[in-house]
């Protein structure tokens, strides 16, 4: 008997957030078999629910045009995008918002015309206000997907579905194989061609705004396939997260509202253990920046009680407040809570929030794998050391929608590879590891907890050598000593531990990668701050760190990044 | 000192084995409030990892990734807290949504009509 059900399709993406819906509805469109893996329930998981309310872009105003728009990625993202990459975003920001205008997401109008709203790093308003935040694009998403179900052959959804390795022959992909979780049985997906759609590794720090499900599995995956990953090292941290009281710890508060971005005088502010204002003095500045002040407030002994600062809109004018409560999506969730930011400080951290590092793409969409290719969250040289505000769904809109045209154009010009079933046993072994029962075994949460108690002490914001390299070695530790231990109970059907238990391997894998960036990266720059190199140096020419597996061993080197547009200055200066 | 308890009743079933569903009980020793997901997967983690749930979704009250029915209510186990002394019940969705096992149910049963079936005015 086979110890797995095969399942032959055209095009496998891997991920169901909006990035991963997008490119299926491109590649169904185009004509071939697509079958998209989620983790979850299609519409209910993936990092897109979470996401905010902003759609970044560029717009028919004075002094706009992808140029300037391509010059303020750039910058903020200190010269670490490969800017022939970003400028594929902003030639193609525009049509990425009429597509979801026309499937019926709500953006900020006035009239017919649409609305944006300033936000910190554009020289002009950039974003716009999406009603209903993330999870009403993926649920426009998702209706369009279910057009092309309901047209038998087309798209196959499987929910409930982990993929646990990338199947690779002579540097071509030719499937994945996973564990569908709600039968209990190992599914082998046979395809030409696969797109990697399941970015973002933010819930391996302690606090972070992302879903639980969103610990790494596509650099993992990424990684152990042959492909080359760059800038692991650039975890973006969104700055104004909830901390406490603890039903709201999680909560975005965006500070692009909360925070005058035009006139910072108006308010509101931050504000630390001492109730001084610390923020803005002067301008707003990009989440890398607000970020690392807010660490240093902590580090430097001047936090509020639960290692954060507060979010102050206590002392705006009553107007200005109920302007800020007004356009605020999460007010009224703090106030089903009892949190009622008109009347008391917020506590608050900057939490895990977009994971910028990842698989390197070219303009199509290909990884270094044949066959393979990627979006979202997944890739790492689209936005660089920091990604200005809205601009995730902007990445996930336009590189989904590209890497559907260039993956399904692929399968139709490529011939089967046949399976290579000395892989899949090796990897059906892998899975059903798990269930045996083991003599002193652990439970995966127990050793995920580890990790990420470990990640939050090594990789904060604010790093340095000696804190990286200590948590390297308990990464080490874990992978000799817990990891053989891990399992799960012996049941087939929706067996959480399982799951987990494969998450864990893809957990430590990221954990090393971030770390062994972090540590090759002898400089700040962006949402990456060495305080033993506390400065950004553009002397050298800029580069991506970069890793790879090389026969079984993973090595990290480095490449310049495309710089085809504009250069920095060549110096070495302040790391903001 | 003595802790305080929440005593959580779980109905458990697997439609490959069991006749019917069960109760079980399950007794959380906390001096915190929490919100009946973080209940749910404090009594997964560390009393029974047999217990199946779903734990993905956004936990801001934004999805129904964790629509439960709690002392007979559906209702998202993430917005709704439980506090130290009290009892509560819980069960998988109802309102026809089909269940996989025990607190786990499948979406695609039931959202494609457009009816989440949450009994909105009683979350926290």
């Amino acid at each position: 008997m086979k110890r797995y059900e095969l399942e032959k399709t055209d095009v496998l993406i891997i991920g169901a957030g909006a990035a991963g819906a997008r490119a299926a509805i491109v590649s169904a469109d185009s004509g071939v078999k697509t079958t998209l893996v989620t983790k979850g329930p299609f519409g209910i998981s993936g990092i897109t629910v979470v996401g905010f309310d902003g759609y970044g872009g560029n717009f028919e105003q004075p002094g706009d045009g992808p140029e300037f728009h391509l010059e303020d990625i750039v910058r903020s993202g200190k010269y670490l995008c490969d800017q022939d990459i970003a400028e594929v975003m902003a030639n193609e920001a525009q049509n990425s918002i009429k597509y979801c205008d026309q499937i019926g997401v709500r953006f900020s109008k006035d009239d017919s015309k649409f609305h944006p709203y300033p936000t910190p790093g554009c020289k002009i308003p950039r974003m716009l206000k999406v009603f209903g935040g993330g999870y009403a694009l993926l649920i426009a998403l998702k209706k369009k997907v279910e057009e092309y179900q309901s047209d038998p052959g087309k798209i196959e959804v499987k929910e409930d579905t982990i993929i646990s390795r990338l199947l690779v022959k002579n540097n071509q992909i030719y499937g994945a194989i996973g564990l569908d979780f709600r039968k209990g049985i190992i599914k082998v997906f046979h395809s030409k061609a696969v797109i990697l759609a399941a970015g973002g590794a933010g819930y391996l720090w302690p606090h972070s705004d992302c879903p639980p499900e969103s610990i790494g599995d596509a650099y993992s995956l990424a990684l152990h396939a042959g492909v080359k990953l760059v800038n692991m090292e650039q975890q973006l941290f969104y700055p104004t997260i909830a901390l406490f009281p603890q039903p709201v710890r999680g909560l975005e508060v965006s500070y692009e509202w909360c925070l005058n971005i035009e006139n910072p005088k108006v308010g509101g502010w931050l504000v630390n253990g001492k109730d001084e204002i610390f923020y803005p003095l002067k301008e707003v500045g990009t989440r890398d920046y607000m970020t690392h002040l807010m660490t240093k407030e902590v580090k430097e002994g001047r936090g509020s009680p639960h290692q954060g600062v507060y979010l102050d809109i206590t002392r705006c004018s009553e107007s200005r407040k109920e302007e800020i409560v007004g356009i605020l999506h999460s007010h009224k969730r703090l106030l089903k809570f009892g949190v009622d930011i008109r009347k008391q400080k917020l506590e608050v951290a900057p939490a895990a929030h977009t994971t910028l590092g990842g698989a390197k793409i070219d303009t199509e969409n290909r990884t270094n794998i044949n066959g393979l290719f990627a979006c979202g969250e997944a890739t790492g040289n689209v936005h660089g050391a920091n990604r200005l505000a809205g601009h995730s769904y902007l990445d996930t809109q336009v590189f989904g929608a590209r890497a559907g045209k260039f993956a399904s154009e692929f399968a139709r010009g490529a011939d089967w590879i046949s399976v290579d079933e000395s892989q899949i046993e090796d990897e059906c072994n892998n899975v059903l590891s798990y269930l045996k029962s083991k003599k002193d075994g652990v439970s995966p949460s127990k050793v995920k907890s580890k990790i990420v108690q470990l990640v939050g002490k090594s990789l904060s914001p604010i790093r340095n050598k000696n804190g990286i390299e200590e948590g390297i070695k308990e990464i080490n530790f874990i992978r000799r000593n817990d990891l053989p231990l891990v399992n799960a109970p012996n049941v087939k059907e929706f067996n959480n531990d399982w799951v987990e238990a494969i998450e864990v391997r893809h957990m430590l894998d990221c954990a090393e990668m971030v770390s062994m960036c972090a540590l090759a990266r002898e400089e700040s720059r962006g949402t990456h701050y060495r305080e033993d190199f506390p400065y950004m140096d553009n002397e050298q020419p800029v580069k991506h760190t970069v890793i790879q597996i090389k026969k079984g061993k993973i090595e990290l080197s480095t490449e310049p990044v495309n710089m085809i547009k504009f250069k920095p200055l060549k110096e070495k200066g302040p790391a903001f | 000192m003595k802790k305080n308890i929440i005593t959580a009743k779980i109905e458990r079933f697997d439609p490959k084995k069991d006749k019917s569903p069960r109760n079980q009980e399950y007794l959380v020793e906390t001096d915190e409030s929490m919100s009946v997901l973080g209940l749910v997967k404090y009594i997964h983690d560390h009393l029974d990892r047999t217990l199946a749930y779903r734990n993905v979704g956004c936990y801001l009250g934004v999805c129904i990734g964790c629509l439960m029915n709690i002392n007979g209510k559906n209702l998202r186990a993430c917005s709704t807290t439980v506090k130290p002394g009290d009892k509560i019940s819980i069960q998988p969705a109802k309102k026809g949504y089909t269940v996989i096992r025990d607190l786990s149910v499948d979406f695609s049963s039931k959202e494609k009509s457009g009816a989440k079936g949450i009994d909105e005015s009683t979350e926290a």
